[in-house]
């Protein structure tokens, strides 16, 4: 199986959007919907980044298994995009667990 | 020819000057207190209307001078936020899993360096006389809740046993129950849950066994049927579900100080001076707030009630 290079560009917009997700609803409970994040917002945020970094990264490390696997070479095409949510969610998460404010020398909870 | 007509208003209707002068911050009072007058019920309403567990209602509950006037900490919070390792060490575990925790029969067995070693059945001690608390909590995570407990001075219980003059600690034992209790098959802790305090830290009218929240029963996952609450130590101090005490002789070895000295010292008062080694404990976050912005407080605030039980102590060294 090949897409066409339109339906390649299309399922690469879908999964874009897909991978915002989860930082949409975050943002969106953290500004108007703080009953989405539960009792201590900050550490919900915290580990839900946490985990959206660990399943994109698994995701990137899947996509040469399954090119292998299904033989579906063009998968190929995707892995950087996932690769970089997973830096992406990484970055926002460190951020929260206040690295920047610890490598001045304060510690924060 | 000077016509004298009679005033139209009578001399007692006229204002004295004073009263004119302040018209502007009179009326303003007289709204503020209509305005005020008209919240007080509202905001009895709202915590009436806080919607709970449907737990079993504690009536006859006195009202204390102890209690703070912050508001409180919503209900869905205090019961679905906590820390009981026993049934786990996510926060949202103990509301959960702890449904099984058998709370009838209880009993609370008091032993040690006492005259009148006793057991307590929990029908008994939810006869005590009951007053509600609110009370801070400030957890060493560095969060914090206001919480209207219901319970009685632990001192009352003493009094009963009659500690003897070996007695200079107090032990609080939490429930084991291993059917229950999915949690202790992790060695987190040394199970069952020690925690203790020194005897004036337990006898200080501030030191409570609470039996309820919010008017009703505590939940399950707040440590039913009775459990201890020392508002100035951080809340890990404040052993839950207990079922025997004791007064001993020599300091405990306390859980999470068994657990991980450097972290826990015995003492454990709130203090932002004393860091813990991965965290500062000088700001803390009131819950469900977003961000750490509160000024945390020696004694988590209770500093003119307790500061005398430590005075001459160095806080740093005995942390």
């Amino acid at each position: 199986m090949q897409p066409s290079p339109r339906t390649l560009s299309a399922l690469k917009a879908v999964i874009f959007i897909l991978a915002l997700a989860p930082l949409a609803r975050l943002a969106t409970g953290a500004l108007f919907f703080p009953d989405w994040l539960g009792a201590n917002p900050a550490e919900f945020i915290t580990r839900a980044t946490g985990d959206w970094t660990l399943r994109f990264l698994l995701l990137t490390l899947a996509v040469t298994p399954l090119r292998r696997l299904l033989g579906w070479p063009w998968l190929l095409r995707l892995r950087r995009m996932l690769g970089l949510f997973a830096f992406f969610y990484a970055l926002v998460h460190l951020e929260l667990r206040g690295v920047r404010p610890r490598l001045r020398g304060h510690r924060d909870p | 020819m000077l016509i004298k007509r009679p005033s139209d208003i009578l001399p007692s209707e006229i204002t004295p000057r004073p009263f004119y002068e302040r018209r502007r911050s009179l009326i303003k009072l007289a709204a503020a207190g209509s305005i005020l007058g008209a919240a007080a019920p509202l905001a009895r309403g709202v915590r009436a209307q806080e919607k709970t567990l449907g737990l079993q209602k504690l009536d006859g509950v006195a009202k204390s001078a102890f209690s703070t006037k912050e508001p409180l900490t919503a209900y869905k919070h205090v019961t679905t936020y906590n820390n009981f390792y026993e049934f786990g060490t996510e926060k949202e575990d103990p509301a959960v899993y702890a449904k099984r925790l058998k709370v009838r029969p209880w009993t609370v067995v008091v032993e040690g360096e006492v005259a009148k070693p006793r057991t307590f059945g929990i029908e008994e001690l939810l006869k005590f006389p009951l007053e509600e608390r609110i009370y801070r909590l400030r957890c060493v995570e560095a969060w914090s809740m206001v919480i209207p407990w219901i319970g009685f001075e632990f001192n009352r219980i003493a009094k009963l046993v009659e500690p003897t003059a070996k007695a200079k600690f107090v032990e609080f034992l939490t429930a084991l129950q291993p059917d229950t209790m999915p949690g202790v098959k992790l060695p987190v802790l040394d199970w069952p849950y020690l925690e203790g305090l020194r005897i004036d830290e337990a006898m200080h009218p501030l030191t409570i066994l609470a039996v309820g929240l919010y008017g009703e029963v505590l939940p399950n996952q707040n440590g039913a049927p009775i459990r201890l609450v020392v508002p100035w130590k951080y809340g890990f101090k404040s052993g839950k579900s207990i079922a025997r005490i004791r007064f001993v002789e020599k300091q405990p070895k306390t859980a999470w100080e068994a657990a991980n000295p450097q972290e826990y010292g015995f003492y454990s008062n709130v203090n932002p001076d004393v860091d813990h080694p991965r965290w500062t404990q000088r700001r803390e976050r009131r819950i469900p707030d977003f961000f750490a912005r509160r000024e945390t407080v020696l004694f988590n605030g209770y500093r003119d009630q307790v500061a005398s039980l430590y005075a001459g102590m160095d806080l740093k060294k005995f942390y």
